[in-house]
Formats: structure tokens, sequence, C-alpha cells
């Protein structure tokens, strides 16, 4: 009992996300043919890349552009880790020696590319610290310019322009799962920590939270280093999926894909990072049909490059001018809050007035606080229903 | 010595060119508190206009040139950055960011995704000797059209009403609304002079290139970015200064890397600009209104 | 800087108390304008302390400079004896100096408990102590109905108490209020009073309050110091203070003699 009375308080949300990560990946996975299979593994390393963001922007509220230059960096690391020395020396013959002759197998392989951005994450937070978080968020942009150009012209390490090739493919989708499954679980724990509280109050207001004996810079530092090793984790796995790596892959387009993902789903929770991504996942997929052309009976509509790109802009657009939070609004999906919205399901219309006697502090709030207001402020509400409109 | 005069020159015409940019960026986020990715789209259009009408009498080219890059830049203020002008800094820079992308995107989606080139006025491409120094029409153009336009927009947010009230307006927006400065129309003419500057940046870019493609403006607004932090935000003649120094820091990097080292060129500017955000966290020029306030 | 062997004392007295918290001679210019000008304040333990003083008389600078987020251009401040005037904030609450802020600024997305729960964190407390902790204040302050709300949605006044819990947390010697009893109306107010003083009593702790509200000031401080155009012009206890002709002079002549007293 008591176990069930601490799942239901403390780890609903984290076996929610992973249950519905699960089964998404699953259906669409067995739904598919082989490229949508590969699509699917691509959708959940991404996956893991937006939580690696919303580590640093949704916790600290410090903005960034630049985590994608982690993900390079884990990439490229992981990728020369794992190599094998002697394609190394056939394919990249001007790698150093010493670099040349490292070989990893996939799992250690993966963790030491992640470790390799998260010291240089690491470096990089002491000067970030000293930042006003505006001039913080460009810089995370210069880190970004800086990383592509090197990636794109250090030859001797990165294969320059040509890129890297011939990566082993250990990515599929049940270690992709399993990732992805692990980071949700971890970075939840970590949200709820102590030191993932102080980080929180950092962003919730930078000044009380000094008042109050948080050191800001440090905490945020501590941000920086934990989304910079996740997001070498999804470079790691990145590159082990592809096979092929160019430094196109992190540049300003990607950013931009995953940062709509994370906006969308709502910038500032852990639920909004995992069902933003499904969302945009999908739509993308279906704007992709259609810009290769359909034919719907007698309408035809022609194929036309960037429509795509075009749609998730709009998408994103709309979503920032009516509900800039995300459709989560920056509240975690529970337990009480999905069975809160069952009641309301099945007895529409009248409120119910009986809160639980459950203490879990998330997900009562969600519930207390979405009594008050109006309806919309509900987690699972605004993750299922984003179309009602507001109460009076 | 001719070829540190060479230099000289070709660091001011460069200068000159992320000042246009960079005072176009610095403009908006004086009075919005937003860093407009979506500038280099306006400079995109620009270019659009100047290559798909290059058969158009140069003067109507140039005019129509002012008026549609003036009126997206409007517009786009209008349809994208009011609706969001209160929900805070990070809604406003994702917002930005995703109007650059999604013009980005549109070009190729309207254009295709193949490059197009045209002459924008051949007199630009030919030079003039002034005394050892050869120095390019379009150069010149460049140097020339910055002092004007830097003398002009001085003029104008001394002299003019509308000008005063955005100086105010940059300084403390609260305040400047409370003694009747209208915010709409303040932020709409800091948009309608941030167009005007970026028809003149994607005429002189073209005319450079003679290609468009549907990043044409994104290298340079992100140095125009650079300049501006460098200068410290919010400060025009920061933003001025930031990119003469980043013209000037360019060219001699140019010159002195030694040659593998030189595809690095902006990754050490970066890193450079990096290491200034470390020493001086407000940028150079630390504008009032940028400091914190308890 | 210096030595914090040598305890200051400014004052002449012998039985002077043991001071908790000092500022001694602070100077505060902003642009050439002196915010604060050769301000001198001690507070002792177990007291209540009322700062007073007109609109824009200093009060809030020096509750900044004792609280570590304003270093003063002159002056220094003590804590325990020791030189806190670099210290800033982190480290000020730290040892022992907490503070309120009037706009409350609690951190609204997260709930009540952890908002508290935050104020005890902060200073490094450990977790399992700090939830323990956090009942006792909740309790205390009748904030623990409203435990898992979030502190965004709170009405105004259960709002300035949570200020007030979550700057006790930390477990000060000292809690700075700045203005607990902003925009409260006179029941809300009298409550306050009541509040504070258990809050005194319960957890042993010195209060320094900011305050317009006269009535509040004069019922609960044992001390009071006024400041006008940043310089002090009083100090001694409500009675005292009420029958100061230059307080007087401070409050009415503004009203009265506009343009006479401008230095």
């Amino acid at each position: 009992m008591r176990v069930l009375g601490f799942v239901r308080r403390s780890a609903s949300t984290p076996i929610i996300l992973a249950l519905l990560v699960a089964l998404v990946t699953i259906v669409a996975n067995s739904a598919g043919d082989a490229s949508l299979r590969r699509i699917v593994v691509g959708a959940v390393v991404n996956m893991i890349a937006v939580i690696g963001i919303y580590l640093f922007i949704g916790l600290t509220g410090v903005f960034s552009f630049g985590q994608l230059a982690f993900m390079a960096i884990g990439a490229y690391a992981t990728a020369i880790f794992t190599v094998p020395v002697a394609t190394k020396r056939a394919l990249f013959s001007a790698m150093p020696e010493w670099l040349a002759d490292i070989n990893l197998p996939f799992i250690p392989g993966i963790l030491a590319g992640a470790l390799v951005a998260a010291v240089v994450a690491f470096l990089l937070s002491f000067p970030m610290a000293r930042m006003q978080p505006l001039s913080a968020g460009l810089a995370t942009l210069a880190i970004l310019v800086a990383v592509y150009t090197v990636a794109g012209n250090w030859t001797a390490v990165t294969n320059g322009s040509k890129g890297m090739s011939a990566i082993p493919t250990n990515t599929t989708m049940p270690v992709a799962l399993i990732a992805v499954i692990l980071v949700i679980i971890a970075v939840w724990i970590f949200q709820q920590s102590g030191l993932g509280l102080r980080i929180r109050a950092t962003r919730e207001d930078a000044v009380a939270a000094r008042a109050i004996g948080i050191k800001v810079g440090r905490e945020r530092g501590i941000a920086f280093v934990a989304s910079a090793f996740v997001m070498g984790l999804a470079g790691g796995l990145y590159a082990q999926l592809q096979g092929t790596l160019s430094p196109d892959a992190f540049f300003l387009n990607q950013t931009f894909l995953l940062i709509a993902m994370l906006v969308v789903g709502g910038l500032n929770s852990l639920t909004g990072a995992v069902i933003g991504t499904i969302l945009i996942t999908a739509f993308r997929r279906v704007l992709q049909v259609i810009e290769a052309g359909v034919d719907i009976g007698p309408l035809e509509i022609p194929g036309r490059p960037g429509l795509t790109e075009v749609g998730i802009g709009i998408a994103l657009l709309v979503v920032l001018a009516l509900r800039s939070s995300g459709l989560t609004r920056g509240t975690e999906v529970s337990w009480d809050s999905l069975v809160r919205f069952g009641k309301r399901l099945t007895r529409r219309g009248t409120p119910s007035a009986a809160p639980t006697a459950a203490a879990d502090p998330e997900s009562v709030a969600g519930l207390a606080a979405a009594e008050r207001t109006t309806p919309e402020t509900a987690t699972a509400e605004a993750v299922i229903e984003p179309e009602r409109t507001p109460g009076a | 010595m001719n070829g540190f005069l060479q230099g000289v020159v070709d660091a001011l015409a460069l200068g000159s060119l992320y000042a246009i940019f960079a005072l176009g960026i610095a403009l908006i986020f004086s009075v919005l508190k937003m860093i407009n990715f979506a500038h280099s789209e306006l400079v995109t259009i620009g270019a659009f206009v100047l290559i798909l009408l290059a058969d158009v009498p140069l003067i109507i080219r140039i005019l129509i040139l002012v008026v549609v890059v003036v009126g997206a830049a409007v517009l786009m203020e209008r349809v994208a950055f009011r609706p969001v002008r209160g929900a805070g800094q990070t809604t406003m820079l994702i917002t930005s960011f995703a109007v650059s992308y999604l013009l980005q995107n549109a070009a190729i989606l309207i254009f295709g995704p193949d490059l197009r080139s045209g002459s924008v006025w051949s007199v630009l491409n030919e030079s003039f000797m002034l005394g050892p120094v050869r120095i390019l029409n379009l150069n010149a153009l460049t140097i020339v059209l910055t002092l004007v336009l830097l003398v002009a927009l001085t003029l104008f947010l001394r002299k003019t009403s509308i000008g005063l009230q955005m100086r105010a307006a940059a300084e403390d927006f609260t305040t400047a609304r409370l003694v009747g400065v209208k915010a709409n129309r303040i932020i709409a003419v800091a948009f309608g002079i941030s167009g005007l500057l970026a028809a003149i940046a994607s005429f002189l870019l073209t005319a450079q290139t003679g290609v468009v493609t549907n990043t044409i403006g994104v290298q340079v607004v992100l140095m125009a970015f650079v300049a501006t932090i460098l200068g410290g935000m919010g400060s025009l003649s920061g933003a001025v200064i930031g990119a003469f120094v980043l013209g000037a820091v360019s060219v001699i990097l140019q010159q002195l890397l030694p040659l593998e080292l030189r595809p690095f060129r902006d990754a050490f500017l970066f890193a450079a600009v990096f290491v200034v955000l470390v020493v001086r966290p407000g940028g150079l020029i630390v504008t009032r209104a940028s400091r914190a306030r308890v | 800087m210096t030595a914090p062997t040598t305890v200051a004392a400014p004052a002449q007295t012998d039985a002077e108390p043991e001071l908790l918290l000092e500022a001694q001679a602070i100077g505060v210019s902003f642009d050439g304008v002196h915010a604060l000008d050769d301000v001198s304040i001690g507070i002792r333990s177990h007291e209540v302390f009322g700062l007073i003083g007109p609109n824009g008389a200093g009060k809030t600078t020096l509750m900044n400079v004792l609280s570590g987020f304003q270093r003063p251009t002159r002056g220094r401040t003590l804590v325990n004896g020791a030189d806190a005037t670099r210290w800033g904030p982190e480290k000020t609450v730290r040892h022992g100096v907490s503070r309120t802020f009037q706009a409350v600024r609690p951190f609204p997305a997260l709930t009540v408990a952890q908002n508290v729960e935050l104020g005890a964190l902060g200073v490094g407390t450990r977790r399992r102590v700090a939830a323990e902790r956090v009942d006792y204040i909740l309790e205390a302050l009748h904030l623990s109905h409203r435990r898992d709300d979030f502190a965004g949605k709170l009405p105004h006044g259960e709002e300035r108490r949570l200020g007030i819990a979550r700057a006790l947390a930390s477990e000060p010697q000292v809690l700075l209020l700045d203005e607990p009893a902003a925009g409260a109306n006179e029941a809300e107010s009298d409550e306050l009073v009541a509040s504070l003083r258990a809050i005194k009593a319960e957890f042993s702790c010195s209060l320094v309050v900011i305050e317009h509200d006269m009535r509040l000031i004069m019922s609960i401080c044992e001390r009071i110091h006024v400041l006008d155009y940043g310089r002090s012009i009083a100090e001694g206890t409500p009675a005292e203070i009420q029958a100061n002709p230059a307080v007087r002079e401070a409050y009415l002549g503004q009203v009265a003699e506009a343009g006479a007293g401008e230095s």
C-alpha cells in the first residue's frame, strides 16, 4: 500500500510519460514500414534532445540557442570513440594517432561522448554564470556558431565538411526507447530533488532566490552541465542511428525544430517536452507527406519543398500568440490530474467538490489551481482538449 | 604601408555593412527588448526584390525595395510581435526566431530552393584609385551611406518629437507611457526604420554577392548580433562601435591568421565575443536601462 | 578586511547589549545622489526594531544594504561582529539575516510548501530537516490549508504571510520585513501584529520592520529609527519618537513647508 501511495504521489508523472512514449513508439513502429520505423527511432532520439534542452531552458528560464552544440560534441565524440580503429585509419587519415587508437563499445562510447559534452559545458558554465540571462542566451548562440565552424573545418578530427561516416549503427528502437525512459526518470528525480527545486526557484525569481541563499549562477551552471550531458547522449545515439555525421545536423534548422517541440508542449515542464515532441513529430510527418505531393480523390496537390518548415513555423507562432506557455502551461501530468480529468469527462459540468486527501504537491496543486481559475489550467485537459475556450 | 591602408579601407567597409545591420537590430532591441532574428529575412526579402526585378530601372527598383521591405517590417510587428508583446522576453525571442525560420522557408516554398543571380548595379563593382589605395565603388558607397545614416538617425532621435519619444521609450517604457508616449506608434515607427535599414543593407549585400538565396541575410545578421552584444545591448552608438570593432577584427584575423586557421575565423570571433561578455557582461557600453534593479 | 575580533562599539554605554546586526556610518550614492548618508543602526537580540520615514527617505535602500543586496559606498555592515559589507545576500542570509520583499516575490509556479522549503534549502539545510520545518512554519503562519496551492494563486494577504514564512525557514536571528502590512486593511494589520509577536516569541529572532502603518509600528516596536532624506533624524522608544519635534516636522513639514527644507 505504501509503495502504491508513493508511486501515486511522487512517481506517477515519469511512469505516465514513460508509458505514453512506449505506447506511441510501439504503435507507430508496428504500423509503418522500414522508413517509418527509422523516423520513429529518430523521433525518440529527438525527444531525448528536447528533454536535454528543457533541462536548461525549462528549469532555469534562461534561454539558449546553443544546446545543440553539445549534441554535436556528443555525436562527434561518440563517432570518434566507436568507429573501429582500422576504419578510422583508412577513412580519416588526418586523425591524430592517439585519437584514432581509441575504440570503445557502444554504450561506453555514448556515455564517454556525453561526458565530453558535459566537460565542455562545465568549462563554459563559469563565464556563463557571470552573464545576465539575455546575454547568456546570446552567448550560447556564439557557442553554437563556434562549434559549427569547428566541426565543419577541423578536418583532422571531424573530417570537416565531408563529415564522419562508417559509424556503427547500434541505436535500434529498443535501445532508444530504454534510453528515453531512463532519461525521463532521471530528469524527474533531478527536478524534484532539493537541487532541482533550487534551480527552479532561480527561474521563478532570481532576486528572491538570492535572498534565501541560493547561488543563482552556480545553480544555473549545474543545469547547464546536466543539460549538456543529456544533449551529448542524444548526439551519441544520433550518430549511432545515422551512421554518418555532418555539421549541418546540429545547426540553426535543427535547433529551431527542437525548440519548437519544447515550446509547443510547454517550456517549463517535462510533460511539455515529451508531448511537444510527439505532437510536432506527428504534425511534421503529415506535412512531409503533403509536401511530397498527394492525391485526394480528384484533388491533386503538387509537392512543394519548404511546406513542412512553413507549417511548423506557423504552428509555433500560433501557439506563441494564443498560449505562450505551451499546451501544458508548465504543469506536469500526474495520476491525480488524469483521474480528475476522467471524472470531469464522466460528469460534465459538475466540478468535483471533493478534493482528494492525497498530499502530492504537484498534482494536487494542479487540481486546486484548476478549480479556482479557468478549467484549462489542468494538465490533462490542457493536453487533450487544448481547444476549449477559457471560462469567464 | 599600402597594404595597411588597404586593410583600413576594407575594415571600414566591412564595419559599415555590419553597422547598418546592427543598427536595425539595436533599434528594435532598444524599444522592445527583443532580439529580432527576422531582421535577416527583411534583408532576404529586399534581395529577392532586387534580383527578381533586375529588368526594372534602378530608381524604381529602389523605390519598390524600400516600400516592400519597410512594409514587411511593419507588418511583421503587427502580425507576429504585437500579440506576444506582454508575454516576456523569452517568448518574444522565440517568436522572432520562428518568424525568421518561417520566412526563410516560405522563400523556398515560393521561389524554390535554387540560387538566383542577377546584377544590381554594375557601376558598383568597378573601382577607383584614391592615392595608392584601390577602392571598390561599392565599398565607398557603403561607407558613405553608413555615415549619412548615422547622421540622419542621430538627428531624427534628437530633433524630432517621435525620435525623442523613442529615446524615452528606450530608457524606460513604463514611465514613457505615463507621460503620453504611445507604445504602438513608437514600436511601429521603430520597425519602419529598421525596415529602411534592412532595405539599404539588402541593396549593399546583393550588389556585393550578385546572388540571392533564402539565407542570404543570416550570416551577416549573426555578425550584427555579435556587434550589438559587443557594443552593449540597446545602445545604438554601442552597436555602431561594436560593428566597426568587429569589422576591424575580422579583417585583422583574415590577414594575420595562418592559412590553415583561416577557416576558423568565425570561431575565433565568436570566442572573442564570449570573452568580452565575461569581462564586461553588459557589453562595451552599458546603458542605464540595461542595469539590473532590485 | 578588518579583523573580526574587534567588536565594534560605536555607542558609549557600558551596558550596551550584544548587537546581532549593525550598520556603521552607511552612505549610499546613486549617480551622485545620496540615498543614504552616515546612517548607523544596531539590532539587539530579541527586539522589534522599527524603521520609518517619509517616502524616499532611504528605508528600502538601508534594508538592501543590511541584507547584502546593495553594497554601500561608505561605511560597513557587521553580522555578529563580523564584517559583512562584501558578503552579498547569499552569504548574509546564511549567517542569520533574512529578509522579505515589499512585493513579496514568491516563486509563483511552485507550491506554498515548496516556497517555504526553499527558504530552508537555500541556506543548505538538509531535505528531511527542511520538510519538518515547513510543517511547523506553515502552521505558525496559518498557511497549512494552502500548502499544495501554487504560490502565484494566493490572495494578497496570504501571499504576504508566505513571504514571511519563506524568510523564516532559514531560521534567521534577524528577520528584515519590508512593509509587511502594505495594502492590508485594519483588521489584517491587527492580525499581522499578532503574527509578528508570535513569530518573535516562537522563533526567537529579532525583527526589523519597515512600515508606513504608524499604528502597527507604534504597537509592536521597542525601538524606532527615523530616516529623512537619507539621514538619521531620531531613534528611540515609540513614546519618544511620537514626542520628537524633528519627526513631526519630517512627516508634517512635507506638506506645510514645501520648498523650505530642500537639503
